[in-house]
């Protein structure tokens, strides 16, 4: 950083949006179906069918649905894991929307990147086959790992693909395809890593580093090896729930975790970058905040909600507005009934009285779990709010939970959106939160 | 800008836990690349490791995680000497918002055991693996001790732990592959200078002497396969140099603003004097031929800290030892520093542990600092045959006693991800 290009008074501000999400490429279809009231969590086919709960809410674009987007020559959606793959439609996407340039002058050199994302694993049915192939049996009927066999069994693989693996790949073919020579990086682990990611972002274009990040986060939960681990740590939904009526942010009735996938990315510039180039902004990211408060035991959930109580507060003073001025909320709601009550606490304690009218909006009943991608994609419906002046309704919310004091109604609302809070609340104990503004 | 200072220092390393020590061996040039003893390497492409071969003390449980692989031992255990050497407790209340981690963990142990005992309750030993029915595998649920094996293809808990061992309200999990421990240290460093965090544990961990990951690597042609001769396999920047060596452990340095180590009374190691990031935007398998990311970076921390090529006393290279990286850092070297380029000594530590990966840049960060405070640069071991592509001074084989005032860390990563560092001494 250089004294001279720091310049933490000016406003950065969103000029692109990108979504890859089981509607849909584009927060549009998205939006859309959000506001119809729709779902896309469906039975799985075979083979993960057979994972616990056996649905979940798929995307089903292709590798067809790059080629339409900006700088595409350069992908190679052969060389990318589920997780890249999705990261890579929602960065062209959004690349596409702030109609965004991909030159290799001196605008690459003040571009960066930041995604986010649990894992980059998607071949489990490869380390299956692996592990199966080099297994074997001792004289008593013991199973051991034969080293031996070892040599042989790696050629199912092919090397690149161990490339293809490594979790910084989201970021290093977004590089490539964004043309960014400047900060590029990946945020691994929680849900709240797309969130923590767009906050880096701010820091980054704040101290000088940047004058346009692309920031954000992708998710995968359809991912057999998730759905094993989620399965067998009782953190799934139940397989009697029915498939649309499964995600039940802040509902009694929610049974855990329901599989789902996207990404979704925001192109942030730094204002006079943005106004320089004419660039459409849609509005301000004014505010960011996190803080770690851990759970109380390995599956259990932080024992209070102050950890997201303090996010939000950080991220309201940083944008120096006050919980009265939020018109909506993007919650993160994964539809486990603990966690999501932590959640809706946090809420309670922010928004006070205004908790009954301020509408809330979890993606987790349209979408399923969607990772990383939770809190940027949040954030794009914000947005989307903010234009539309509506917000999609609480779907499958019939039966709140004690600590939620949010509207129930499955019906959208028409209201005004000036200030949209973003906030993520999970098992991990790493609460984060956006402050959304629209300009004058 | 709020000068950042290193305070404490703290590795679980191929060449032991106590920092200092592992400084003290790495300028005798003592190498620890060997034959593999985690498992049964004959018949792989590579047989050679650099792995931590003695009993890690660590915590066997931090608040709510428990320390059950070597992965998070290695974590636990770095965490834990990091603090102590700086003199630190776990800070409690109002004093958690003012401290951080940045841990880069892009590698877990991947221990395939577990999945081995349910591929054989499903199909026993006879039926073709590569048709083998998925829908009855993933019918089986795993028993518990499989379960928590599906846990270590992540590192989920590693940087949650750390904060549980430094008292941290603030958790960052990063990962930009081979760059990765040096990233952690610049983003810390960006984080106390912006007045964010008074105090960041930044580092990495990694366990990637695996029987999957080595010979995967090896499939890239990433590794050396020199496996006759394990000791001499890591030589970096010498014509004979075929692939790097998976390397073990965990790294992480103290980061504190210089008000608050001074405050405290904190021994301050040395300072962190500017950071600098670039991406190449090339290829994701190969660095730019002309190294021009790598120089970007480099030119980057270096304006940051304010200082020119003149300045720097030591460059402390990437240095992983395949042909592409040492030719491309050599060039870029160059770039970044003219002439001065010919003038500075450059070593890569990785000739003697190999390459830590997501631990590598924070390990060579730890021994920067130490660098600066020990009067001897480390020497760039099984450096026999020069390279005409890399044709500058890259400490030979013997460690070299200098004053080393300001030293510039280098640390490149598959996708063309790129940081530099510059640690100083500390003058008050």
């Amino acid at each position: 950083m250089s004294a001279s290009t720091a310049n933490k008074t000016e406003r950065v501000v969103i000029t692109g949006v990108g979504v890859a999400s089981p509607f849909g490429l584009g927060v549009g279809p998205l939006f859309d179906g959000m506001v119809a009231g729709e779902t896309r969590v469906e039975a799985l086919g075979s083979p993960r069918g057979a994972l616990a709960p056996g649905y979940g809410a798929v995307v089903s674009l292709s590798a067809r649905d790059i080629r339409g987007l900006p700088n595409s020559r350069d992908m190679r959606p052969g060389t990318m894991t589920r997780y890249t793959f999705l990261s890579t439609l929602a960065l062209g996407d959004a690349m596409q929307d702030g109609d965004c340039p991909f030159d290799d002058g001196d605008g690459a050199l003040r571009r960066g990147l930041y995604v986010a994302s649990y894992t980059n694993s998607d071949r489990f049915d490869k380390y299956v086959r692996f592990a199966h192939h080099v297994i074997d049996e001792d004289a008593t009927g013991n199973s051991f790992i034969n080293d031996s066999q070892v040599p042989e069994a790696i050629r199912k693989f092919s090397g690149f693909e161990f490339l293809k693996l490594m979790n910084n790949m989201p970021a290093a073919h977004g590089g490539i395809q964004g043309r960014c020579q400047g900060p590029c990086n990946t945020y691994l682990g929680t849900p709240s890593g797309g969130a923590q990611a767009i906050g880096r972002a701010l820091s980054t274009i704040q101290d000088g580093l940047a004058d346009t990040m692309y920031a954000g986060g992708v998710g995968s939960s359809v991912h057999d090896q998730m759905m094993m681990v989620r399965a067998t740590r009782g953190l799934a939904s139940s397989s009697d729930a029915t498939p649309e009526a499964a995600g039940r942010p802040f509902d009694t009735a929610a049974s855990g975790i329901v599989p789902g996938e996207g990404g979704a990315m925001l192109v942030l510039e730094r204002e006079s970058t943005a106004r320089a180039r004419g660039a459409r902004v849609r509005a301000e990211l004014a505010g960011y905040g996190e803080w770690f408060l851990p759970p109380s035991d390995r599956d259990g959930v932080s024992p209070s909600p102050m950890g997201t109580v303090q996010s939000v507060r950080r991220a309201l003073a940083m944008a120096g507005v006050e919980a009265a001025d939020i018109d909506m909320v993007a919650a993160h709601g994964e539809s486990r009934s603990d966690l999501d009550a932590l959640e809706a606490s946090a809420l309670a304690e922010v928004l006070g009285p205004r908790a009954a009218e301020v509408p809330v909006v979890a993606l987790a009943a349209h979408v399923g779990s969607v990772e990383a991608a939770v809190g940027p994609m949040g954030a794009a419906v914000a947005l989307q709010a903010m234009e539309t002046g509506v917000v999609p309704g609480a779907l499958n919310r019939e039966n709140p939970l004690p600590d939620y004091k949010g509207p129930t109604s499955a019906a959208p609302v028409e209201t005004a959106v000036r200030t949209a809070l973003v906030t993520l609340t999970t098992r991990e104990g790493v609460s984060a939160a956006l402050v959304l503004r629209t300009l004058d | 800008m709020t000068k950042v200072v290193v305070t404490g220092l703290g590795a679980v390393v191929p060449h032991g836990d106590d920092i200092d020590n592992v400084y003290e061996r790495v300028i005798r040039g003592e190498n620890e690349c060997g034959r593999i003893t985690r498992f049964d390497p004959t018949g792989y492409a590579c047989q050679i490791g650099s792995e931590v071969r003695y009993s890690v003390e660590a915590p066997s449980q931090v608040g709510p995680y428990s320390v059950h692989n070597h992965a998070l031992k290695f974590t636990a255990g770095a965490a834990d000497r990091a603090l102590r050497y700086a003199g630190l407790e776990a800070a409690t209340g109002d004093a958690m918002d003012r401290r951080s981690i940045v841990l880069s963990t892009g590698v877990g142990p991947a221990n395939i055991d577990f999945l081995g005992p349910i591929a054989l309750r499903v199909h026993g030993l006879d039926s073709d693996p590569y048709k083998s029915d998925l829908e009855a595998f993933y019918g089986q649920a795993p028993e518990q001790a499989e379960a928590q094996g599906l846990d270590e293809f992540h590192l989920d808990t590693a940087a949650p732990l750390c904060a549980v061992q430094l008292g941290a309200a603030h958790v960052y999990n990063t990962a930009s592959a081979c760059a990765s421990g040096s990233h952690a240290v610049a983003d810390a460093a960006a984080m106390i200078a912006r007045g964010e965090s008074d105090v960041v544990l930044a580092g990495g961990v990694c366990t990637p002497v695996t029987r999957v990951l080595v010979p995967g690597f090896a499939m890239l042609q990433a590794l050396s396969t020199r496996n006759d001769d394990p000791a001499h396999a890591s030589r970096p920047f010498d014509s004979g140099r075929d692939g790097f060596v998976m390397g073990e452990g965990a790294a992480m340095l103290v980061l504190e603003s210089e008000d608050h180590a001074k405050a405290r009374g904190a021994t301050i190691l040395a300072e962190v004097a500017g950071w600098g990031y670039s991406c190449d935007s090339y290829r994701l398998t190969d660095p730019h031929p002309e190294g021009v990311g790598m120089a970007l970076c480099m030119t980057r921390a270096m304006e940051c800290a304010g200082v020119g090529p003149e300045a720097i006393d030591h460059v402390n290279a990437h240095g992983t030892s395949t042909p592409y990286n040492d030719a491309a850092e050599t060039l870029a070297i160059k770039k970044a520093l003219g002439e001065r380029a010919y003038k500075v000594p450059v070593s890569s530590n990785k000739s003697m542990f190999g390459h830590l990966i997501h631990a590598a840049g924070s390990l060579e960060g730890c021994l920067a600092v130490k660098t600066i405070l020990g009067g001897v640069i480390p020497p760039t071991i099984n450096y026999e045959t020069p390279d005409p592509d890399c044709d500058l001074d890259y400490v030979p084989n013997d460690g070299r006693e200098a004053q080393v005032d300001t030293v510039l860390k280098n640390s490149f990563g598959f996708g063309g991800m790129n940081v530099s560092v510059v640690y100083r001494r500390y003058t008050g």
